[in-house]
């Protein structure tokens, strides 16, 4: 007999239809599965047999064949267990369909029968809605993230004969849950502005860098706290909306380091990967392409300590994720493109022994070997980053006067006001921002008052600044007077981008 | 014996004594002890001089006295030629030659012959003698505050018209150089012509370039100064003989000026070397407690004059204040003017905040942070104003995010 149930499979962060068909004939017993499966579908024989017989089904000896359609396109994973032994049972008369509409079903099989949660769950219950899917079986550890999507009726499944009796028209549907409370009870987690002594011009530039979007370089010796002060940028960044939200709980779900149950990404996201990372964990990749750091970062903060340590061609693939706020991962036959918006927040040591320029303790870096590490910052990278901060040790005094700081939530307050400003000005998305401004628009947008326009001028000269750094500076006065709520550039915020200025190329 | 040949003999015993000199420590000093002075040395014979260098232990090899007849013949065909010497910027000069330096006389122990390389070594040589020349010396790995003390005085005294002497190694003594290279001499106060603005005394023979990270410095020593070693080409660098080479840089001097350094440092050797020939010592203070003001703390408590800048090595010289040089110069910008500096660059100068910054500033250099504090100042106003005074020049910002006057 034949049967078949719908599935998924993913591509990139999409959803491709694939349909399992089960055929069961008396004849020598034996059980294939055709369509292009990889090695974990092609073992999934084995599972879905135990699952079968544990959870008190019949395998009959028949001789099985189970195709994967479109049997041009590669099915990857455990994912098909679910939907192959409900075909199954299906075509050996062991399960019934109600006759309500069409049921998908997603999900990894245990040898006991137990239904294994599975990455990609909410795009492809997404997928599902826009093919009109209207009932989803889903692993019950899935049914948060799946519940996200309106339309679809998700049913949770623990077991196989939860599917069983999904498949007939059983099972609780999820309910949705309530994304505006998701994110507005997101935790605000333990880390917070308050907590760093001191630093209080670096806490004034991170303001800048999160209202206007800036990408920063922080510079100073070790122990100084560029970890701790990069890790508290998301807290004063504001907060996801429902769109930036879902899109990264997509990157996150397909990348499978959703947590279980949780349904929600409902923080910006931090990622501080190693200095050792590859491009391909860093940008995205792999023979089947998965998200890299920097798109799972996305609407968050890519925080690369150790700049200068990164290999040099994973520091270049970071330019086109700066520059389109995606990335694309070409291969032979295909290509996937990967979300990647983020804040680039860089760290390095001022030379390598880490102390130029400390006083406290001297540098002793030989002048070949500080050249050496300057030269392995690319320039083309650095052209992507506005604000560069000296980050200078607090001495202990400060830690113990020093009083607990303004709260993050102060600080997003401004920070929100100022991207207001910004995307009326901008006339964008939520995500328009002055720091992904382009050429035409700082020209268009950016007003500089006449002082300020002479100021620029002889700092052009003085500080020898090359057009693109001015252009830099620019962009950054502008966030300045946005979150002052001024309209016009004027010299005092044209002079205080200034002392943010990357000065890695002078005319 | 002719008088000429008679000069031969020394020259020749002298081309001898600095071969054996190159490979072993102490030589010139137990010839000069044994003989009185080597002056009295080189009129002795060169089997007296052999005798007393003989190698004590008996299986160590006397290199040189093959050597020594081989240079004999050289030194003939020189006297044929003019005073010494010499190939493409290169010159070998005897203590006899006219062109030896006269600070060398003055040493116990001078070195029988002087290598010589630069452009037009020999007219820069002339001119050595008569300008006045000081040594910066000082650590290899200077603090940034060392660092910074060491290119203002190399760059002020070349500009004053002084030559720098110094080592050529890396931290103090090549920054200090460096500086000096690329000063502009000020209206010069009496004949500058020539005059090599710095002069690296090296440890080695002239063809070995260490520290390989110092070749730029090298190749500017030889096309803008001079390069000058006691040692036989191709000798390599040792222990032993970078303090030899330091008597060198003090007999050169009429000043040496220790910058940073540890209790037993080369530079401290350097002053002590200095002061046996009757020169005059200064150190820059550093700050207390720390490793690298030892040297010259230690100094100062025996003795050396204070150096904050260029002016007091000046003063000890009896020379003309570079302060009082330079009234014509642009803007004065020395440090001390910069009170009348934001009101009078122009109407809409910095104001109040740029004031009180600037007032900060001439305590102390400092971050934008602790400028800030000290100010009194909100964070922004405060890199507002230190960029307002960075572009009116009257501030720089250097390592670390440091900002202090402009010089």
């Amino acid at each position: 007999m034949l049967a078949h149930v719908t599935s998924e499979t993913l591509f990139g962060l999409q959803g491709r239809a694939v349909e399992v068909e089960a055929d069961v004939v008396a004849a020598a017993p034996t059980f294939s599965i055709v369509g292009l499966p990889d090695a974990a579908v092609q073992e999934s024989r084995e599972r879905v047999r135990a699952a079968i017989v544990n959870s008190g089904f019949e395998f009959p000896s028949r001789r099985i064949t189970v195709n994967l359609a479109p049997a041009d396109l590669r099915k990857e994973g455990p994912r098909f267990d679910l939907p192959i032994a409900l075909a199954f049972l299906l075509a050996t008369g062991q399960a019934r369909r109600d006759g309500s509409g069409e049921v998908a079903a997603v999900g990894e099989l245990g040898l006991d029968g137990a239904v294994r949660p599975v990455s990609g769950v909410l795009v492809v219950v997404e997928s599902l809605r826009r093919r009109g899917v209207g009932r989803v079986l889903v692993p019950a550890a899935n049914a948060a993230e799946a519940a996200l999507v309106e339309g679809v009726g998700v049913v949770p499944v623990a077991r196989l004969r939860d599917a069983v009796a999904g498949l007939g028209g059983g099972g609780v549907a999820a309910a949705r849950p309530d994304v505006g409370s998701l994110l507005g009870d997101a935790p605000a987690g333990d880390a917070d502005f308050a907590d760093v002594a001191g630093q209080a011009v670096v806490k004034r530039a991170l303001e800048i860098a999160a209202a206007g979007g800036h990408n920063v370089l922080m510079v100073g010796p070790p122990g100084a706290g560029k970890t701790m002060l990069a890790r508290r940028l998301p807290t004063i960044m504001p907060g996801l909306s429902v769109a930036e939200a879902i899109a990264v709980t997509r990157v996150h779900s397909v990348a499978g380091l959703l947590p279980s149950r949780t349904p929600l990404v409902a923080r910006r996201p931090f990622r501080a990967p190693h200095h050792s990372i590859s491009v391909a964990g860093l940008v995205g990749g792999g023979s089947s392409p998965r998200p890299g750091e920097v798109s799972l970062a996305h609407h968050g903060v890519l925080f690369l300590d150790e700049f200068p340590e990164f290999r040099v061609s994973a520091l270049e693939a970071l330019r086109q994720p700066l520059e389109d706020g995606e990335v694309t991962i070409s291969r032979a036959l295909t290509s996937v493109t990967y979300p990647a918006r983020i804040t680039l927040v860089a760290a390095m040591n001022p030379c390598p022994c880490g102390f130029l320029g400390d006083r406290e303790r001297h540098c002793t870096c030989p002048g070949y070997r500080l050249e050496q590490y300057r030269s392995r910052l690319s320039g083309p990278l650095l052209d992507r980053i506005d604000l560069r901060l000296e980050v200078a040790r607090v001495p202990p005094r400060e830690y113990r006067l020093g009083g607990r700081g303004e709260s993050s939530a102060a600080v997003r307050a401004r920070v929100e006001q100022a991207r207001h400003r910004q995307r009326e000005r901008l006339g964008g998305d939520a995500t328009a921002v002055n720091g992904h401004m382009s050429a035409r628009q700082l020209r268009r947008l950016c007003r500089l008052e006449p002082a300020a326009v002479e100021l620029l001028d002889r700092a052009y000269d003085r500080l020898r600044l090359s057009a693109r750094a001015c252009d830099r500076v620019v962009k950054v006065a502008r966030t300045i007077a946005d979150l002052e709520g001024a309209g016009g550039v004027a010299a005092p915020h044209v002079a205080e981008a200034l002392s943010y200025r990357v000065e890695h190329e002078r005319r | 014996m002719s008088a000429a040949s008679d000069r031969g003999g020394r020259g020749a015993r002298a081309v001898w004594l600095a071969r054996v000199a190159s490979t072993r420590p102490g030589v010139v000093q137990r010839v000069a002890r044994s003989f009185g002075s080597l002056d009295a040395a080189l009129d002795a014979s060169l089997s007296s001089l052999r005798t007393l260098l003989a190698p004590r232990s008996a299986g160590a090899p006397d290199e040189a006295p093959r050597e020594a007849s081989r240079y004999a013949a050289a030194l003939a065909a020189q006297a044929q030629a003019p005073a010494s010497c010499s190939t493409a910027g290169r010159l070998l000069v005897t203590y006899d030659d006219e062109l030896y330096p006269p600070g060398l006389r003055s040493l116990f122990d001078p070195p029988p012959v002087l290598f010589v390389a630069g452009a037009d070594p020999r007219p820069r040589l002339r001119a050595l003698a008569r300008a006045p020349a000081v040594a910066v010396v000082g650590t290899r790995a200077p603090s940034s505050y060392g660092l910074e003390m060491a290119r203002l005085l190399g760059g002020d005294l070349a500009r004053a018209g002084v030559v720098v002497v110094s080592g050529v190694a890396l931290g103090v003594d090549v920054a200090a150089q460096l500086a000096a290279l690329a000063a502009v001499p000020l209206d010069p106060v009496g004949d500058t012509e020539g005059v090599p603005r710095s002069v690296g005394v090296l440890g080695s023979g002239l063809d070995i370039v260490h520290p390989r990270s110092n070749a730029a410095a090298f190749r500017a020593l030889r096309e803008h100064g001079l390069l000058v070693s006691e040692f036989w080409p191709g000798t390599p660098p040792s222990v032993w003989r970078f303090p030899a080479r330091n008597r060198l840089i003090a007999g050169l001097s009429r000043a040496v000026v220790v910058v940073e350094g540890s209790r037993r440092s080369g530079s401290r050797i350097t002053a002590e070397l200095a002061l046996d020939a009757g020169r005059e010592v200064l150190a820059v203070p550093g700050e207390a407690g720390r490793r690298l003001s030892e040297a010259p703390h230690h100094l100062l408590r025996h003795g050396a004059q204070l150096c904050e800048a260029a002016d007091d090595v000046l003063v000890a010289l009896g020379l003309e204040r570079l302060s009082a040089r330079a009234p014509a110069d642009a803007g004065g910008a020395a440090p001390g003017d910069c009170a009348s500096g934001p009101e009078a660059t122009d109407g809409d100068g910095p104001g109040a905040e740029a004031r009180a910054v600037l007032a900060t500033l001439r305590d102390a250099p400092g971050t934008a942070e602790e400028v800030a504090a000290r100010a009194g100042l909100a964070p922004r106003a405060a890199s507002a104003a230190l960029s307002a005074l960075e572009v009116e020049g009257l501030a720089e910002r250097a390592d670390g995010g440091v900002y202090r006057l402009a010089r």
